[in-house]
C-alpha cells in the first residue's frame, strides 16, 4: 500500500510542469482567438464608449504578461475568475457542472466497457466465425458515427417517435426535485438519500446520452480487446496451460483475459479522455447542464476565463485519469512493481 | 438561490415527493415551458455583458415607469406598439409646456416583491443608477438625452420629475425599454459594498423589483423559474401561475420538444424547421416582421471598385431577391425590393427599394464604370447565421459569376468583433433597431459618426445634415419631407442592398394563445394564456 502511495504521489508530482505548460499554452491561445470580448459584451448598442467601459471592467487594457501574472496569482489562491456568460466565478461554474459530466461520461466508459469487452473476448476466441464478423461490423459502425448523429437518432426513437424516454431536458425533469446534494452525481445522491423516485428519474435521463457516448468508445475498446486476446491465447504459456488440460474457462478468464487486461486498460485511458471532448456534443443533444455545453457557449463568446478554466479543469482530470491508470498496473501486472 | 436555501428547497422536495404529494398542487395548464437557444445570464441588464434573454426576463421581473401597447398585425399576431405608450408604476405623465421637464404621478399602494412600498424616491435611485454604471445601460439611454443624475428628481413619495437636456422625440419611448427598470433601492443599498455602491453584483442573481413576476429559482444558462406576484399591479395580471424558461441548445431538440408537447412554445427555431411545422398544420407558429430590422449586403464604399457609385447600383440590380429570399429563409421574410417608385411615397422604415434583379441594366451600369469584363473581390458573411446567410451568399455568387465578378466567401466566425475593421469589400450583415422611426436607423448605418454598424463605412456630408436635422425635428411634415429626403439619398447611393425584413416566427402548442411580438425579441410569458 505504502508502495502505491508513494507512487501516486511521485507521479501528481510529475504532472505540475505539465499543467504549468497548460495554463500557459491555454492563455496564449484564447488571447489568438479571433474576437474581441468586449464587443461581443457591449449589448445591443455598442457604440465606441461601451466597449471601452467593458474593455476596462475586463483588464484588457492592460498589456498580455499583466494580465498573465494577475492571472496566475489568483490561479494560486484557487481564483480562475469570473466568467461573463454566467456572471458566476469560473470555479463555482465548473464546480456545479463537473459531477454532471462525470456522471456521464463515468456511466458511458462502464456502458462501453461491458459491451466491447465481451465481445472482443468472442471475437478473439471464435475468431472468423460469423459472431467476430459480426462483432467487427458493430464496433466500426459505433466508430463511425458522430455523436451528434447517434444522439439525435436516439432522441428521435426512443422520445419522439416511442415516447420511452423522457424529454432531453438535462438531468431530471424541470419541474422534479433533485436529491439533497452529496457528491453532485443524482444516482449516487438519490440512493444516499433513499429517494429512489431521484435514481429512477435520474437513469432515465441518464440511459440515452450515455449510450450515445458510449456508442464512440465501443469501436476502440472492442478492437483492442479482441487483438490482445488474440496475442495472449497464441503465447506460450497458454499453450502449456493447455496442454495440462485446465478448465477452460480458467484459462481464458484468468490467465487469459489478466493478461490481455493491461492494454484495454490503457485504451479505457484513452476513451475516457476522448468521451469528455465527445461529450461536448452530445451535452449539447440532451441540454445536459455539463462542462462541455459549458466550454462550447464560452468558446463562442470568446469568454478567456471560463475556457481556461475549462482546459485546466480537463487537463487535471487527464493528469488523475493516468495517475490512477498507472496505479492500477501496478495491480494488475506485478512486473511493473517490480521495475519501478 | 444561495445554496443553504436550495438545501432547504431540496429537502423540502424530497419528503413531499416520498409523502406522495405531487411536486405541484396544479394543474399543468397553470404552467408554460418555454424553451429557447440561449439561457439568460443575469437578472439585472445593468449588470455588464448581460445578454438578450437577460433583456426578456428583466421586462417582467421589473416595472417601468411606462410601457408599450399592444396592436394587431394584419395576420392577426399582436405586436408591440411603439407610437403608444401606457402607463405601468406612473398613473399619469404630463410634459411641461414649454418642454423643459416630463412629470409623472406615480400609483398608489405600489409594492415590490418583498412587500416594500415603490416610491418616486426609488425612481430616482433607478434612473441614477443607469447614467452611472458605464456599460450598455448608460450608452443605450444616453442615445435617448437621459445622460446625468441631475435630471432627475423625486418632488415627492408620488411624484417624479425628468428635466429635458434638449427635445429628443427619443427620450419618453426610451422609458419603456428594458434599461429604466425600478428598482427596489433599500434593498439594494442594504446589500451594496463600498466596492459596488450600486450592489450590481447583488442584482445579478436576485431579483429587486416589482414586476408580473417573481424569480422562484435562477440557474444562470441553464433554467429560471418565474411565479407569479400576486399584488402586481402594473397591467392586466398574467394568466399563468408559473413560467419556465429553459435553455435547449440543439435545434432539433426544441422542435422535437414542443412536438411531443413537452415544451409549450420554441424560440430560435431554423427558417427550415418552422416552414416544415407550418406545413404539418400541428403547432401554432407565431409570425411578427422584426420590427425596424434589415438583413442587407453591405459594399465598402471607400474601396474601388465600390467607391463607384455605379458599381453598387449595377450590384443592386444583380441580386437575385426572390431567389435569396426562397432559400435562405424558406420565404419567411418581408421583401424590400421592386418599389414601384424611383422615390419613397412616404417616411416609413423598413421600406423597399426600387431595385429588381435585372442583370441587363446590372452589365450596362459595369461597362459604364469601365468594368464590363468583371472583378475579383470577396464577400464575409456571419458563422454564427450560416443557415441563413450561406446559401443566400451561394446564390449572390451564383448571379455575379454571370457579370465577370469573382467573388471568394468567407465564413467570419468572430464576425461581431472584426465587423469594426471595416475592411469587407461585401458582407451581409443585420441591424436592428430598438425605437421606431428611420432617422434612429439611419443613425447607425449611414451617418458619419460611423458607428461599428456602418461596415460600407460610409460617409457623406448630405446624409449627416439630413439625418442631425431629422432627429431634432418633432413636426410630422417637416420630419417626414427630411426622411423622404434620407431615404432617397439612401437609394441612390446604395452602400447598403436591402436584402430582405427578418421574421421572429416561434413556434407554439394549439393550446397556447396571447402572444404578443416584443421589441427585445423575447417570449414574454405575462400575456401567454393555456387552454
Amino acid at each position: 500500500v505504502l508502495h502505491v502511495l508513494q507512487l501516486t504521489f511521485r507521479r501528481a508530482a510529475l504532472a505540475l510542469p505539465t499543467l504549468f505548460g497548460v495554463v500557459l499554452v491555454s492563455f496564449i491561445l484564447t488571447r489568438l482567438l479571433p474576437g474581441d470580448p468586449a464587443v461581443y459584451f457591449a449589448g445591443a448598442s455598442p457604440t465606441k464608449e461601451a466597449i471601452e467601459d467593458i474593455r476596462k471592467a475586463m483588464l484588457l487594457d492592460r498589456p498580455m504578461w499583466e494580465q498573465f501574472i494577475s492571472y496566475i496569482m489568483n490561479l494560486l489562491h484557487g481564483d480562475l475568475g469570473r466568467s461573463l456568460i454566467t456572471g458566476q466565478p469560473v470555479v463555482k461554474d465548473l464546480a456545479a457542472r463537473m459531477p454532471a459530466t462525470i456522471e456521464l461520461t463515468s456511466l458511458s466508459l462502464m456502458i462501453a466497457l461491458l459491451v466491447s469487452v465481451p465481445l472482443g473476448i468472442l471475437g478473439a476466441v471464435r475468431k472468423g466465425s460469423i459472431i467476430d464478423h459480426i462483432s467487427r461490423l458493430l464496433s466500426t459502425t459505433a466508430l463511425s458515427l458522430p455523436s451528434f448523429f447517434s444522439g439525435l437518432l436516439l432522441v428521435f426513437v426512443f422520445y419522439y417517435l416511442l415516447g420511452l424516454a423522457p424529454a432531453p431536458l438535462g438531468r431530471i425533469d424541470p419541474l422534479g426535485f433533485p436529491p439533497p446534494e452529496r457528491t453532485g452525481l443524482i444516482l449516487l445522491d438519490g440512493l444516499l438519500a433513499r429517494d429512489l423516485n431521484a435514481v429512477f428519474d435520474g437513469a432515465a435521463h441518464l440511459a440515452l446520452p450515455s449510450i450515445a457516448l458510449a456508442l464512440a468508445g465501443i469501436g476502440p475498446l472492442t478492437r483492442i480487446t479482441r487483438g490482445a486476446m488474440l496475442t495472449v491465447l497464441s503465447s506460450d504459456f497458454i499453450r502449456a496451460a493447455r496442454s495440462y488440460d485446465m478448465p477452460r474457462w480458467r484459462l481464458l478468464y484468468v490467465y487469459a483475459l489478466r493478461n490481455a487486461l493491461l492494454p484495454v486498460l490503457t485504451t479505457a485511458g484513452f476513451v475516457f479522455s476522448f468521451l469528455i471532448s465527445a461529450n461536448v456534443v452530445v451535452e449539447k443533444v440532451f441540454s445536459w447542464p455539463g462542462i462541455g455545453s459549458y466550454a462550447l457557449e464560452a468558446l463562442v463568446a470568446s469568454d478567456y476565463a471560463a475556457v481556461q478554466g475549462f482546459v485546466l479543469a480537463v487537463a487535471i482530470l487527464y493528469v488523475l485519469i493516468n495517475t490512477l491508470i498507472d496505479v492500477l498496473y501496478g495491480i494488475v501486472d506485478v512486473r511493473v512493481r517490480l521495475t519501478e | 438561490m444561495d445554496r443553504r436555501k436550495f438545501m432547504e428547497f431540496a429537502a423540502l422536495g424530497t419528503a413531499t415527493s416520498l409523502l406522495g404529494v405531487p411536486a405541484y398542487g396544479q394543474s399543468k395548464s397553470d404552467r408554460i415551458v418555454i424553451v429557447a437557444e440561449g439561457g439568460s445570464n443575469s437578472l439585472d441588464v445593468h449588470t455588464p455583458g448581460a445578454n438578450r434573454p437577460s433583456y426578456g426576463l428583466g421586462m417582467m421581473i421589473y416595472d417601468r415607469l411606462i410601457q408599450f401597447g399592444t396592436k394587431v398585425l394584419p395576420n392577426g399576431v399582436a405586436n408591440y406598439d411603439y407610437f403608444k405608450l401606457e402607463p405601468q408604476l406612473a398613473e399619469s405623465w404630463e410634459v411641461a409646456p414649454d418642454g423643459s421637464a416630463i412629470v409623472f404621478k406615480l400609483k398608489r399602494n405600489l409594492t415590490f416583491h418583498d412587500g416594500a412600498p415603490v416610491t418616486a424616491g426609488d425612481v430616482k435611485w433607478s434612473f441614477d443608477r443607469f447614467v452611472s454604471v458605464g456599460g450598455f445601460p448608460q450608452r443605450q439611454m444616453e442615445q435617448c438625452s437621459l445622460t446625468e443624475t441631475g435630471q432627475f428628481e423625486a418632488v415627492d413619495d408620488y411624484t417624479f420629475k425628468i428635466k429635458l437636456l434638449r427635445q429628443d422625440k427619443l427620450t419618453l419611448p426610451s422609458l419603456a425599454i428594458v434599461v429604466p427598470s425600478v428598482y427596489n433601492s433599500e434593498l439594494c443599498k442594504k446589500n451594496a459594498t463600498a466596492s459596488d455602491p450600486w450592489a450590481l453584483e447583488f442584482t445579478k442573481a436576485n431579483a429587486a423589483g416589482s414586476g408580473a413576476y417573481k424569480v422562484e429559482s435562477f440557474k444562470p444558462g441553464e433554467q429560471v423559474i418565474l411565479a407569479r406576484f400576486a399584488d402586481w399591479k402594473g397591467g392586466v395580471p398574467p394568466k399563468l401561475e408559473r413560467a419556465l424558461y429553459r435553455t435547449v441548445p440543439a435545434a432539433g431538440t426544441r422542435r422535437a420538444l414542443v412536438e411531443r408537447a413537452d415544451a409549450d412554445v420554441a424560440a430560435d427555431l431554423p427558417p427550415r424547421d418552422i416552414a416544415d411545422i407550418v406545413s404539418a398544420k400541428k403547432l401554432k407558429v407565431e409570425s411578427a416582421p422584426q420590427s425596424n430590422t434589415l438583413k442587407y449586403l453591405a459594399l465598402l464604399s471607400t474601396m474601388r471598385p465600390f467607391d463607384d457609385v455605379r458599381v453598387r447600383q449595377a450590384i443592386a440590380y444583380a441580386v437575385p431577391y426572390e431567389k435569396v429570399i426562397e432559400s435562405a429563409v424558406y420565404g419567411r421574410a418581408k421583401p424590400m425590393f421592386g418599389a414601384p417608385a424611383n422615390a419613397p411615397q412616404d417616411a416609413s422604415w423598413p421600406q423597399p427599394f426600387p431595385y429588381t434583379y435585372d442583370p441587363d441594366k446590372a452589365k450596362a451600369l459595369l461597362s459604364e464604370a469601365g468594368l464590363a469584363n468583371g472583378f475579383e473581390t470577396k464577400l464575409c458573411f456571419d458563422a454564427s447565421a450560416a443557415t441563413v446567410d450561406e446559401p443566400a451568399a451561394l446564390i449572390i455568387q451564383d448571379s455575379l459569376a454571370k457579370l465577370g465578378i469573382k467573388l471568394t466567401l468567407e465564413k467570419v466566425p468572430d464576425f461581431f468583433a472584426r465587423r469594426s475593421q471595416k475592411n469587407w469589400p461585401m458582407a451581409i450583415d443585420v441591424f436592428g433597431a430598438w425605437f421606431d422611426g428611420a432617422d434612429f436607423f439611419y443613425r447607425w448605418l449611414w451617418h458619419g459618426q460611423n458607428t461599428v454598424f456602418n461596415v460600407a463605412n460610409y460617409n457623406n456630408p448630405e446624409m449627416d445634415r439630413l439625418l442631425d436635422a431629422a432627429r431634432q425635428e418633432r413636426d410630422g411634415a417637416a420630419y417626414e419631407s427630411l426622411a423622404k429626403q434620407f431615404i432617397k439619398l439612401a437609394i441612390t447611393e446604395v452602400p447598403y442592398i436591402p436584402l430582405y425584413q427578418p421574421v421572429l416566427d416561434v413556434a407554439v402548442n394549439a393550446d397556447v394563445n396571447g402572444y404578443v411580438y416584443m421589441f427585445h425579441r423575447q417570449v414574454d410569458a405575462r400575456t401567454l394564456t393555456k387552454a
